[in-house]
């Protein structure tokens, strides 16, 4: 399973975060989330899934 | 197709104000009779030159959502930019009269010079992030995201906590208290605030920010009492923004509040453009109107609700929860409209290039396949899947965590020093097809 996300569409928000912090991360002065694994364990598969599906930006994509 | 006739509940009159004005179950029973009727629904609403397409599923809504590749917001973003021009000419501006008498345009274009006719007070060079898609969009909207950027809203806390406070403070209890201009005003006095509208301009200015939300719908039915009253003020309301932004621009734009902030951005390596920052400012001032207005609906939920007040008492954590269903339940921004860039099937039907499409989120927040007893207005439900209220997608509202995190502080801070209120009168509301509100609601508190 492989992360993609499109940084021009993130607002940073972070409702990714709250969902899955395994994989997304969010300082205070970041713009963008960053991406900690971009390939992480299938165990993950679910979490990420949420994460993608309350994305408001649908900023994030799983391929995999 | 099916037809309004073959069920005996009769269909939503999208286009009509007055629809939206009436009780909530008879309405909803409406609007769900046709989402499972039909779904995707070609509707021609009384005087529009053409239909539209209405989508009232969830699912089709977040396709729409998030393809805005093939769903452009160009061409107009409320039922109403779809009106026949002759009918609401006289609320444009000169320069969206002149577009609109060229010969041969399409409806689309029509729509365009509608939309952005009567967010432009006057102003040919006005430039919206509602009205415009990738790749601009994104870099438009990522000079925005640098006055809401994150750390910012949370750096908020305090100043939000002290100005809730202050207001809350002045909140009697057992006597009638109008929520609209008392709790509600806190967002606007927040939004002036951070904004950086002088404090002797900031009364005046939240005055004439209401009569903008009026104006971002426009209506055929409205009448030129009312269309004359609305322009004074908006005129108003757009010259104070452009003094702010000029004086700002002057002097640097050295200052923390948010005028300044886009003073000194840049857009594509120069300056943001005035068309542009003025469209900022207009959002700023805004968002203390419809934080507002989702505010008070959320008092008036809880008001009807007593047992989920009381829950929130026990559990404050709740609170965020509570303000997600109170969107869900009486959404404010009732729906989204985009244009077909090609032909796309959506449900069996087949959207024509340049069509015009309604994402009903109201519907979408009461659909079965989505939701747990969909009617049941209910603080602690889940939100693995989100409600359609912030929209979804390339346009989702950029400042739905600002509107959270001020509602949620608000609401804990005022649960803490009444956990009781009940309605005092009936409420007053405001709406257009596009947005609701409220213009009073009569509680009165308890300790
Ligand atoms: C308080 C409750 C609020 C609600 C319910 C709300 C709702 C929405 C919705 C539904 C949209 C999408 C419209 C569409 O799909 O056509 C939207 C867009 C937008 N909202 Fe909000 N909003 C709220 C507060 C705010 C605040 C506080 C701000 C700014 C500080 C804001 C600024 C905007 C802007 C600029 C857009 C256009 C975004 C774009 O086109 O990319 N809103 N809002
Ligand atoms: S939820 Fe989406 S928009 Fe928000 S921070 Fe995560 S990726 Fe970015």
């Amino acid at each position: 399973m492989r992360v993609i996300l499109d940084e021009q569409r993130c607002d940073a928000h972070g409702v990714c975060v709250d969902e899955c912090p395994e994989v997304f991360a969010l300082d205070d002065d970041d713009d963008v989330v960053r991406v900690l694994i971009e390939e992480p364990d299938e165990s993950l598969r679910e979490k990420v899934e949420r994460a993608a599906l309350i994305c408001p930006k649908a900023a994030i994509t799983i391929e995999g | 197709m099916t037809t309004a006739d073959a069920t005996a509940v009769q269909w939503p009159a999208w286009e009509d104000a007055a629809f939206y004005a009436q009780d909530p179950e008879p309405m909803y029973a409406a609007i769900a009779a046709q989402r499972n009727a039909a779904p995707v629904y070609w509707y021609e609403p009384p005087g529009y030159p053409t239909g539209l397409w209405i989508l009232s599923k969830w699912e089709d809504q977040r396709f729409v959502g998030s393809h805005p590749e093939l769903f452009s917001s160009r061409y107009g973003f409320a039922i109403g930019d779809a009106s026949d021009p002759a009918t609401v000419i006289g609320q444009l501006p000169e320069w969206a009269k002149q577009a609109l008498g060229q010969e041969n345009l399409t409806h689309a274009e029509r729509r365009r010079f509608v939309a952005k006719g009567k967010l432009s007070m006057g102003d040919p060079d006005f430039e919206g992030l509602i009205l415009s898609d990738p790749p601009r969009h994104g870099d438009i909207r990522s000079v925005l995201m640098k006055a809401l950027r994150p750390s910012l809203v949370r750096s908020l806390r305090t100043r939000i906590t002290e100005i809730a406070d202050e207001f809350i403070a002045r909140v009697e209890p057992e006597v009638e208290t109008d929520f609209v201009t008392s709790v509600g005003q806190i967002p606007a006095a927040l939004m002036t605030e951070l904004t950086g509208v002088p404090p002797e301009m900031r009364e005046r200015f939240i005055e004439l920010a209401s009569a903008q939300m009026l104006a971002i719908t426009i209506d055929p039915n409205r009448d030129a009492a009312e269309v004359a009253r609305i322009q004074g003020l908006v005129e108003e309301f757009h010259a104070y923004c452009n003094e702010l932004l000029a004086e700002r621009r002057a002097s640097g734009g050295e200052g923390d509040d948010l005028a300044s902030i886009i003073a000194r951005s840049e857009f594509q390596g120069a300056p943001v453009p005035h068309g542009l920052a003025i469209s900022f400012i207009h959002t700023f001032v805004n968002a203390g109107e419809t934080t507002r207005a989702l505010l008070s609906f959320v008092a008036m939920a809880l008001a009807q609700h007593p047992d989920q007040r009381r829950l929130l008492v026990e559990h404050p954590e709740l609170v965020a929860n509570a303000i997600d269903e109170t969107l869900r339940y009486y959404p404010l921004n009732w729906s989204g409209c985009r244009t077909a860039t090609q032909d796309v099937e959506i449900g069996g039907q087949t959207i024509h290039k340049g069509d015009y499409v309604m994402m009903v989120y109201a519907s979408a927040n009461r659909d079965e396949d989505v939701w747990e007893r969909p009617n049941e207005f209910d603080v602690t439900r889940s939100f693995d899947k989100d409600h359609q209220s912030f929209g979804y997608g390339e346009h989702s509202c950029p400042g739905a965590l600002l509107a959270r995190t001020d509602s949620t502080i608000i609401f804990e801070r005022l649960l803490a020093r009444f956990p009781d209120w009940d309605l005092a009168g009936p409420p007053g509301r405001w709406g257009t097809p596009f947005l609701q509100g409220m213009s009073s609601l009569p509680l009165r508190f308890h300790t």
